[in-house]
């Protein structure tokens, strides 16, 4: 797979642009904050990482305002106008968007509404149909709902359309609000932690939840383009049936994701520069993300350096594929490959520890790792230069 | 340049909204249905219980269970699973919101929380096939099952895998005043749902019929899309043999009768058996299997969406032995 990467576009707990998200993770600043979006039982003291207040107009839908500003940036990086991607695919993952359907229950309920329509309508596809219409979008709109891997396996179906030629471009938006809902249901499974992220300590216990929308144009290499330096050349996507919250912790099925996406790319574990692990600094799926890159790389030393995004953006769930690609990439263009915020002892259990300080980026592959919710896990291999 | 293989369809199953899994079995719907209850055909495919899924999952994972059944031969546990749906678990997920939106949630329950998790049917589905696989849900409106379809079409194609389970599930929900929100239906169409499946292979031998292919259109009405979706059409349709339209429930009669006089076709109502629903079309193509056949068919599936956009779905369904 030889895929280009045309452009790059976020919007984070750092604000708009990959600049400010660069600047965050360059000097370690945590964004996290208190939710202040709905009022939830025991969320006090928890921190999540939030659109900063002020960033969208008053009233506007967060996710189409996000995506808006998101999209604006990769054009822009791209050297693209909204024209140029009228016949592109677009193509969204998500976990469900369901703050939208939040705010037609509350504004229904602040009218008077008896009885407000709980869920809102037309689905987790409504967004991407929505967000096409108004671009003026003429191929394909698809929208991925695999939960925290779904824009991860945007970028792969997109990649798969480009390859077979059923679009020239595409536009992969990861989109997440972070509804009260989920909150309140990392909540309910005790996986939200009080201490933040902690990708691989010995102390994690839990997830730190963000929004984010994150946005990468790809497209094919048949296409004119100014210089451009980044590739997709790979992928995988593997479903570990183990357990639907939880995954094993012996590594096996992450393993085989990865030494897919290895495979897909044509290269060999000893081409991987270096890894942007999945991370999410809860206990078991950092242990078998460790035990996975143990199982491909070898041996302990043999693991490449890696690093770790959701200390600084939090778990940005079915956004985490394409925010964290557009960040890894912009640090990447920036000439590094950052430290993990939140790391800071290393578990015996695990035996290797991720970066702790930023190492210099060069050409070459680097991996990107997502796991989720349904067994679901996502590898994709970059190339540089 | 190189040769795209076939897309065989190996077995089939859809379940309507009566819990009928055969065309013997099926009947009209005069009115809004209730949902089915499918727990003791999940017993019996999987030998279990699932005292924690949803009657979403049960949905599905009864569909994918009969396909892959029906089909005879084990299915390849590296098989991708491609799922499909419009609404998702709406059950669970409706009654959780209420609970977080109305204030003094609590302690919610984790499960109810898992269960509304965009993907975890597909796991569900994948762990009772017993499949270590790429597995994605799609949901895009009306076009769901056609973009899931589209892409387990390709991974065979492209010689990616040798097989794939693609398939589509929605539940109903009542009040109809409050599904209709989510799924916004005209005055007398009624509320649906189900499920349909296709195990599909790149080994004709034993199959029972071929994906066709998945053509989207920009344009939704007119001449301008009429000829346009003959075009599309065009090409899978063969001499002597026959055709037929099933309409989707985004087409009205008129349009659909003009379509079917200018393609020489006939007309395959499903949608008075399962209702309306986002991914229908999976039932509607699924259920093109029910029953022996004398003959070779053509069947395609048109819709479209609220977004002025028109998708078909094409399939061939070969002779089958007379009991």
């Amino acid at each position: 797979m030889d895929i280009r990467i045309r452009g790059i576009g976020s919007v984070s707990s750092y604000g708009a642009g990959i600049e400010a998200l660069l600047d965050g993770v360059s000097a370690a600043l945590p964004s996290a904050s208190e939710y202040w979006a709905f009022p939830l039982p025991n969320a006090a003291g928890f921190k999540v990482n939030q659109f900063p207040p002020g960033l969208f107009g008053p009233g506007a839908d967060p996710a189409d305002a996000a995506f808006g500003l998101a999209l604006g940036e990769a054009l822009e990086d791209a050297e693209l106008r909204r024209a140029d991607i009228r016949d592109s695919a677009l193509i969204v993952g998500t976990s469900g968007l369901l703050s939208e359907a939040e705010s037609i229950y509350l504004a229904e309920k602040a009218q008077g509404v008896a009885e407000p329509c709980p869920v809102g309508v037309r689905g987790t596809g409504r967004a991407a149909s929505r967000l096409a219409g108004g671009l003026g979008i003429r191929g394909p709109v698809v929208t991925i709902t695999t939960a925290c891997t779904s824009s991860a396996n945007a970028i792969l179906v997109a990649g798969r359309m480009i390859e077979r030629g059923d679009a020239k471009r595409a536009v992969v938006a990861g989109i997440e609000t972070l509804p009260a809902f989920t909150l309140n249901g990392f909540a309910s499974l005790m996986l939200r932690s009080p201490f933040g992220c902690r990708p691989f300590d010995a102390l994690r216990n839990g997830v730190q939840l963000g929004m984010a929308c994150g946005v990468v144009i790809l497209e094919s290499t048949d296409l004119p383009s100014p210089p451009k330096k980044d590739a997709l050349a790979g992928g995988a996507n593997v479903c570990d049936t183990h357990n639907i919250i939880s995954t094993n912790l012996d590594g096996r099925v992450a393993a085989a994701v990865i030494s897919s996406a290895i495979g897909r790319a044509g290269i060999t574990p000893g081409d991987i520069a270096a890894i942007k692990a999945h991370g999410t600094g809860s206990v078991d799926n950092d242990a078998t993300e460790a035990a996975a890159m143990k199982l491909v790389f070898g041996r302990d030393d043999s693991v490449p350096p890696f690093t770790g995004l959701k200390g600084y953006i939090g778990h940005t769930l079915g956004a985490c594929g394409a925010i964290e690609a557009a960040a890894f990439l912009g640090c990447l263009r920036a000439g590094l490959i950052p430290a993990t915020l939140g790391f800071g002892k290393t578990d015996p259990s695990i035996g290797i520890a991720p970066l702790t300080r930023p190492i210099e980026a060069a050409s070459g592959h680097y991996m990107l790792n997502f796991f989720g919710f349904g067994g679901n896990n996502t590898s994709l291999i970059f190339r540089r230069g | 340049m190189t040769m795209k293989r076939r897309t065989y369809i190996l077995g089939a199953a859809a379940i309507g909204p009566l819990g009928d899994t055969t065309e013997a079995s099926r009947r009209t719907l005069k009115a809004d249905p209730a949902t089915a209850d499918l727990s003791n055909l999940v017993l019996e495919l999987t030998g279990q219980e699932m005292r924690r899924a949803g009657h979403f999952t049960e949905l599905a994972i009864a569909g994918a269970g009969l396909a892959v059944r029906r089909a005879g031969a084990r299915l390849d546990p590296l098989s991708p699973l491609f799922f499909a749906t419009g609404l998702g678990e709406v059950h669970n997920t409706v009654a959780l919101f209420k609970q977080v939106m109305e204030g003094g949630a609590g302690s919610t329950s984790p499960y109810a929380f898992v269960n509304s998790v965009s993907n975890t049917a597909a796991f569900q589905v994948a762990k009772s096939a017993g499949l270590v696989s790429p597995n994605l849900t799609f949901s895009q409106e009306e076009f769901s099952f056609e973009c899931a379809l589209r892409f387990a079409a390709a991974e065979i194609e492209d010689g990616l895998a040798a097989g794939a389970l693609v398939g589509g599930t929605d539940e109903l929900s009542h009040p109809r005043h409050e599904h209709i929100k989510r799924l916004p239906l005209k005055e007398g169409e009624i509320m649906g749902e189900g499920c349909g499946w296709l195990r599909l292979g790149s080994d004709g031998a034993g199959a029972i019929g071929e994906a066709l292919g998945v053509v989207e259109l920009q344009i939704d009405a007119g001449e301008e899309w009429a000829a346009a979706l003959c075009g599309a059409i065009g090409p899978w349709i063969e001499e002597g043999v026959d055709a037929f339209l099933m309409p989707g429930f985004r087409m009205d009669g008129a349009e659909t009768a003009a379509l079917a006089g200018r393609l020489d076709a006939g007309v395959k109502d499903y949608l008075k058996y399962c209702g309306c629903f986002h991914t229908a079309s999976a039932f509607g193509l699924a259920s093109v299997f029910d029953g022996p056949r004398k003959t070779e068919a053509v069947y395609v599936h048109v819709n479209r969406n609220a977004e002025g956009r028109a998708i078909c779905a094409g399939i061939k369904a070969y002779p089958t032995p007379l009991p």
